[in-house]
């Protein structure tokens, strides 16, 4: 039997090598941040305050004497822990509601992207802002708002591909062959949505990363003594001249974690 | 409904948006284990005949009275309807999963269904570990065409089966299909604008236009002495006027 197409040895993009060695990287000391810190995130040390980096304190201290490395571990830990819950509020349930929507369009479809339409006219920011000022701060509110803020634009994008997959002839014949309504959605087409669906995730993640930095910078995302990159970089700008590098190691892991999903992202998608 | 026939259509008018008129009194019946050939040009509604007659047409009126509970469909475009993120062996598994109660089969035993099946189109059970997008266009229609029939269908529409595919493997797939047509009593509405590949597949034919049919009859009778004017145009196009 000969099948149709031979391929050749498959060529992975710079971007998809590049961004799996940052991500991986990251992922790395988020791991090590739950685990080992050099010293306590939390702990002050009023001898160290403001502490250029040096072989003790790798990246320096902060105003309260706390040791920067420990803290951007830690910090990154939450950031991350933040964005994914974030992602994964969003990208379930958006898959739902674009998944039903998208394959049954009719009424259903008409009612639910309206108001979808709605929501996504507010910036996610302005949503989890209105949020927090209705439920109060914390980790849990912040993921909770940030969520559902994130929920419409996956909705739309999983939508768009259930509209362009319904009527191809395999979901016919499906149909045809008894195969309920939900299998066909989550079984066969679901998985065909997967290349576009991974690449916005990733690039949710990031928006979720900032979201999240944003808020705390903000003061109304992870509160002290807790450490999350926003935070962080919040205080570091009150002392730029002073301890520059505070700033810098901070906003540099954000960078760093952005990056680093946005080039997997692009790798993926190509 | 006669015992005889496996489909009747009575009257049928089919609407789009409730307003556009695309079927408009059709009438006509197939026997079963007959191969009834639909011959028109594109956009005169021989898909929404197809459509209508599984059930996939909401705004109609008239009557269709069809004797077999899982009619199946081989659609034109062999790149579309096999699921790309699935193996073959998988699709064909598939319809096999759905039945309940007495007739499931386990795993083994659908495998085994799948590689009598892939036997009987002609490929090597080795397929069914490859991607639709490793096979070639009659490779596909093969497969499309094995789906169909793992259903336990008697009650065939081939939507222009051929009509993407290059004249070889053309008449590969019609071979095919009139084998399995005579192994297992298919009945097969062939639609098709191709009047040389209807001449060799079926028994009978009917010529639309524009949502009508303008005459039906044996193949023979219909090709030697065509009645309408459409019809005898048709036959002068492709050349076949002194069949």
């Amino acid at each position: 039997m000969q099948i149709g197409k031979k391929y050749s040895k498959k060529k992975y993009s710079a971007n998809l090598i590049i961004g799996l060695v940052i991500t991986s990287i990251m992922l790395f000391l988020i791991i090590l941040g739950f685990f080992y810190t050099p010293y306590d995130p939390t702990k002050m040390d009023s001898s160290a305050k403001l502490a250029a980096p040096s072989l003790s304190h790798l990246m320096g201290c902060d105003n309260f004497g706390r040791d920067i490395f420990s803290r951007v571990l830690k910090g990154m830990g939450n950031t991350f822990i933040i964005a994914f819950a974030t992602v994964v509020i969003g990208v379930v349930s958006g898959v739902v509601i674009g998944a039903v929507t998208g394959y049954f369009g009719g009424w259903l479809d008409e009612v639910v992207m309206r108001i979808n339409d709605v929501v996504f006219a507010f910036p996610s920011i302005l949503l989890a802002l209105v949020f927090i000022s209705l439920f109060g701060t914390g980790k849990y509110n912040v993921v909770l708002a940030l969520g559902i803020a994130f929920v419409p634009s996956f909705a739309r994008i999983v939508r768009g591909e259930f509209i362009k997959y319904r009527e191809m002839d395999y979901v016919k014949s499906a149909r045809l062959a008894g195969v309920p309504h939900m299998r066909i959605i989550f079984v066969h087409i679901l998985p065909n949505t997967m290349t576009v669906l991974l690449s916005s995730i990733m690039i949710g993640f990031n928006n979720a990363v900032l979201a999240e930095a944003g808020m705390s910078y903000l003061g109304i995302g992870v509160q002290p003594p807790d450490a999350s990159l926003g935070s962080m970089l919040s205080e570091a700008q009150g002392y730029l001249f002073s301890a520059p590098n505070y700033a810098v190691f901070t906003g540099l892991m954000i960078i760093l974690l952005v990056l680093g999903f946005s080039l997997l992202a692009d790798g993926l998608k190509n | 409904m006669d015992t005889e026939n496996i489909l009747e259509i009575n009257s049928l008018n089919v609407y789009y948006n409730k307003k556009q008129h695309v079927l408009k009194d059709i009438s006509f019946s197939m026997k079963k284990g007959e191969i009834l050939g639909l011959v028109g040009e594109s956009g005169c509604g021989k898909t929404t005949l197809a459509k209508a007659v599984l059930g996939m047409q909401r705004h109609y009126d008239g009557s269709i009275s069809l004797d077999c509970p899982n009619p199946q469909m081989v659609f034109q475009d062999p790149y579309s309807s096999l699921n790309p993120s699935k193996k073959i062996g998988w699709i064909l598994e598939e319809p096999m999963r759905m039945k309940k109660g007495k007739g499931r089969l386990n795993h083994t035993q659908r495998q085994e269904k799948v590689e009598e099946m892939l036997e009987k189109v002609g490929l090597d059970a080795r397929i069914k570990e490859h991607y639709p997008s490793e096979l070639s266009g009659g490779q596909r229609q093969r497969i499309a065409i094995a789906a169909a029939l793992l259903c336990g269908t008697d009650f065939l529409i081939a939507d222009e089966p051929v009509s993407a595919l290059d004249v070889t493997i053309q008449s590969q797939i019609i071979r095919l299909l009139l084998k399995l047509h005579k192994e297992m009593g298919l009945s097969i509405l062939f639609i098709s604008h191709d009047l040389r590949v209807v001449y060799q597949m079926c028994d009978r034919v009917m010529i639309m236009r524009g949502g009508v049919i303008l005459e039906q009859g044996y193949v023979d009778d219909i090709y030697k002495s065509p009645q309408s004017s459409y019809t005898k145009l048709l036959l002068e196009a492709a050349n076949i006027i002194d069949f």
